[in-house]
């Protein structure tokens, strides 16, 4: 068992942390085991609570991000309840900590300080998802890298910006 | 006037909350080529607004247009613009500009963290729709992203 307080702690801050540890469930993820597909539909949060998560796109499974503890995953379908844009696999054994959308619903009549919270977080780290895909995109483009009249783009440029776009930290 | 009632995400808020929130938009009518902000803009204070479009089109472009990636298409009366500039730091992502004469509604930052003291239930069920706009424009960029990391035949 981990300390889920504590993990949320880092995520959503020491009252937020408070809040939300009654509703979040921990879950075991073994190696290889997936929490996440690509395409389909999804409506939980997943903190990552210990172990490494490895985040694959597209049928030949390319992987574009290693996420480990404290990270944040799931995020879109948590809001819209729409498929995971990835896919997303323990490596070795994990642990999560679990939310379901039903929950968001349940705390914004129940206790609406726990649910802005929560919403203020998830919007955020969306907000700043999109802003390094762009950023990226905009680097590529003042190198000449990206566009129909412009050379070749560098191998792996979508990985990279993919990886930013699911957290993944920028060199 | 009811400017969100065919807006996306708050249409299907109560009527009630709906007015209210109107309460605290407010009306700009612009000219032709009037840009709302440019991609790479960094948002303060009052430039931290996000709008709806009441009436007219507004043109919406980033990155790299000529690689058909990124975006670049019109705005029609009732979408959302500018709402990341509402939940944090980030840089405007896109540049928006009225093509010919167009009235938005617009709310910035302040208002809306305003709201989280005077009707938390009513800023949470806001919060709710920014969150599912901001999810919207993920969801199309990793869906664009995911097209060039493993194309299909």
């Amino acid at each position: 068992m981990v300390d889920a307080t504590a993990i949320l702690a880092q995520v959503v801050g020491p009252q937020g942390a408070v809040w939300l540890a009654p509703h979040v469930v921990q879950e075991a993820v073994a190696d290889g085991e997936a929490i996440l597909r690509e395409g389909v539909s999804s409506s939980c949060l997943f903190v990552l609570a210990a172990g490494e998560l490895v985040v694959t796109v597209g049928s030949r499974n390319v992987v574009v991000a290693t996420r480990g503890p404290g990270a944040l995953l799931g995020e879109v379908g948590f809001v819209d309840e729409g498929p995971a844009t990835a896919t997303v696999t323990a490596r070795g054994a994990a642990t999560v900590l679990r939310l379901d959308h039903s929950v968001l619903e349940q705390l914004a009549t129940d206790d609406p300080r726990a649910a802005a919270v929560l919403l203020r977080h998830v919007t955020r780290v969306m907000a700043q998802r999109i802003a390094a895909g762009s950023s990226g995109l905009l680097e590529l483009q003042a190198g000449g890298q990206v566009g129909l009249r412009k050379p070749k783009p560098p191998a792996g440029w979508a990985n990279r910006l993919f990886g930013w776009v699911v957290g993944q930290e920028r060199p | 006037m009811s400017f969100l009632r065919h807006s996306f995400g708050f249409a299907t808020m109560p009527q009630a909350d709906r007015e209210t929130l109107e309460r605290l938009f407010v009306l700009d009518t612009v000219a032709a080529g009037h840009v709302f902000f440019r991609e790479g803009d960094q948002a303060v204070a009052v430039t931290a607004c996000m709008y709806v479009l009441v009436e007219g089109a507004v043109h919406v472009s980033a990155a790299v247009p000529d690689a058909g990636i990124g975006i670049e298409r019109n705005l029609v009366p009732g979408q959302v613009f500018g709402a990341l500039a509402l939940v944090a730091d980030v840089p405007r992502t896109a540049t928006c500009t009225a093509v010919g004469r167009v009235k938005v509604a617009r709310l910035d930052r302040r208002t809306f963290d305003e709201l989280f003291r005077r009707d938390l239930p009513l800023h949470v069920r806001f919060q709710l729709v920014i969150a599912k706009q901001i999810a919207g424009d993920l969801r199309h960029l990793s869906r664009w992203l995911a097209e060039a990391v493993d194309p299909r035949p």
